[in-house]
């Protein structure tokens, strides 16, 4: 696969939190306004690039039956330094996040990605891989952060836009409101000419082929 | 070979949890002066933006009962004599709300500002402004709430704003009187 | 005593783990399409929540504390929780066979699920003691119960509903959820 189809894939056709339904938790909670959906997307950005890059060197090294576990300890210590970096130098942001920010190293893209992708490729591909998903993980949280200020507050990244006299939907930056732009922004996408009328399918996290709960999961999702 | 390949995976993570975890020491030692050194600075930003006049503060220390009656809670004194700043909280309609009230030394209220809330957007976050906060001013000892106009539709957020400067004009009053 | 009851209560009701905080999206809106795999997931996480909490703030007291390795936090607790989660499922095949089949099949679907670690770092983060650690999961698990209950029970109505073909699947069940937030929303600020 070329590096520019690659790097696509990860923003439109597979992005995560539009196409894929996964991520859902921040892509709820920290889109109260678009410079959180920002923040929040660059600091998994940055976890992923780290974990795939690293994940992909080490494939080779990393024994097939302990291959989760130390998944997750290189993406939790990725979350950690990320975490610190942000609270010395992103004090506003670490407030904004909150709980959300160590709680990237359950996002399931990340695991998904170091499993499905970074453990049978290049680091090189799986650097433009992360850097594909990330930005399309970005790029959603934006969107979405983008809508729900612009209708709760008037203002998109604090610049004021619509007209004071223009009624604020304050319940939009709370939690119903959450869950309503994502909504109806998922049923904008399937709306659209190219699906044909073909609804979206949650997929879960990927690493079904590595985890040794795949059949229990399947199960799950079978009902 | 056979024992080696038994053990390696054991080997393998163990040597990946090793190196993540200096890797992180490592950070940490590094960025924890700045995120103290951050801390430490916003909070004596909030101070000065309160008692101008003051020079530096200093903490006031407080026995060990009273710490634990009012926890989080914390006492700091300009040295210059200009008065009194407390962080207090109070439960807001989103969670925890905290201010930071400033005292002259007689125990009169100069400003107030909160430094920690979750409360509504455009309602309960109405009670930073002036049309609120402000009659807070001048006020000595604990205010009755017969004292104060609330902000309709944000009766909680205002009544948690009240309970917070109410718990910081107690903790003064015991911080006062040690001194 | 009353602390304790309003902390279960805005655990349950008020921060809602699902409605209003957000943890624990993924298993909401992935095993609620039908009543007895909803309280299945909901009483696994609820077990899942209690003991992973048991587990992690002693580890977090006793060991990172007074070691100074606070910042190791994100990394033992996740490992604490996947292991004593298997541990959890391995013994529980074993001996409580029942069980298993009702609660054990959810076990490896919460190993990651950020409502679990979530609980856990709230209760660290929020300074809680032990008792009211346990509490709090507690509570946080009974309410991620009680959303899956009550959006079971919606969604089996939306089944038959006639749905525009741009809203079917997922869209329409997540306007749905945005509803039954804002009901659980009416219940903000109350214990304050």
């Amino acid at each position: 696969m070329k590096k520019s189809q690659i790097f696509m894939n990860g923003v439109i056709k597979e992005n995560p939190v539009l196409m894929l339904m996964l991520g859902t938790c921040p892509a709820l909670a920290v889109t109260t306004s678009a410079m959180n959906g920002l923040g929040m997307g660059i600091a998994t950005l940055a976890v992923l690039l780290g974990s795939n890059i690293v994940i992909a060197l080490l494939k080779n090294v990393i024994p097939k039956a302990v291959r989760i576990p130390c998944y997750i300890v290189v993406i939790s210590g990725f979350v950690t330094i990320v975490g610190f970096l942000v609270k010395a130098y992103a004090q506003e942001l670490d407030a904004a996040l909150g709980v959300f920010l160590p709680l990237i190293v359950v996002n399931c893209i990340i695991l998904g990605r170091a499993e499905m992708f970074a453990s049978k490729n290049s680091m090189l591909d799986s650097a433009v891989d992360a850097l594909g998903m990330g930005l399309g993980f970005t790029l959603a949280l934006f969107a979405m952060g983008a809508i729900r200020e612009l209708l709760g507050a008037g203002s998109i990244l604090s610049f004021t836009l619509l007209p004071e006299t223009f009624p604020k939907l304050l319940i939009m930056t709370q939690p119903p409101g959450g869950f309503f732009v994502y909504g109806v922004l998922l049923a904008a996408i399937q709306a659209l000419p190219a699906r044909k009328g073909k609804p979206l399918e949650k997929k879960h996290c990927g690493a079904c082929a590595g985890c040794p709960a795949a059949a229990q999961c399947a199960a799950a999702k079978d009902e | 070979m056979g024992l080696f390949e038994k053990i390696k995976p054991v080997l393998v993570l163990t040597v990946i949890c090793l190196v993540v975890t200096s890797a992180l020491s490592y950070t940490n030692v590094i960025t924890a002066p700045i995120i103290d050194q951050n801390e430490k600075e916003a909070n004596n930003r909030s101070r000065l933006e309160l008692i101008p006049t003051a020079d530096t503060f200093v903490e006031v220390p407080m026995a060990e009962d009273v710490m634990l009656q009012y926890n989080g809670m914390d006492v700091y004194k300009a040295q210059n004599g200009a008065g009194y700043t407390v962080s207090a909280y109070g439960k807001g309609f989103g969670g925890k709300l905290g201010v930071m009230v400033a005292f002259s030394p007689e125990g009169d209220i100069l400003a107030t500002k909160v430094i920690q809330s979750s409360e509504t957007p455009g309602l309960g976050t109405r009670i930073s402004e002036p049309s609120y906060s402000d009659q807070f001013l001048g006020k000595n000892g604990v205010i009755g709430q017969e004292e104060m106009v609330f902000i309709s539709g944000a009766t909680i957020s205002s009544k948690a704003m009240l309970a917070a400067v109410n718990n910081a004009a107690e903790l003064f009053a015991v911080a006062k009187e040690a001194e | 005593m009353k602390d304790v009851f309003l902390l279960l209560v805005s655990a349950i009701f008020v921060n809602n783990f699902v409605l209003s905080k957000f943890l624990g999206i993924c298993p909401f809106l992935g095993v609620s399409k039908k009543l007895d795999s909803a309280v299945g997931m909901g009483a696994a996480v609820t077990l899942v929540m209690l003991l992973a909490t048991l587990v992690t703030y002693p580890v977090y007291a006793l060991l990172l504390v007074p070691n100074e390795l606070e910042y190791l936090q994100t990394i033992v607790f996740i490992l604490v929780i996947a292991s004593f989660v298997q541990l959890l499922e391995i013994i529980m095949r074993k001996y409580l066979p029942a069980l298993h089949r009702t609660l054990g099949v959810y076990l490896p679907l919460i190993t990651t699920n950020c409502a679990v670690l979530g609980v856990t770092i709230l209760n660290i983060d929020e300074g809680y003691t032990f008792f009211k650690s346990m509490v709090y999961s507690f509570g946080a698990g009974l309410g991620f119960l009680l959303a899956m209950v009550i959006f079971a029970g919606v969604r089996t109505k939306l089944e038959a509903a006639d749905i525009p073909q741009a809203f079917k699947g997922m869209p329409i069940t997540l306007v749905a959820a945005a509803i039954v937030s804002l009901a659980f929303f009416g219940f903000a600020g109350i214990g304050a």
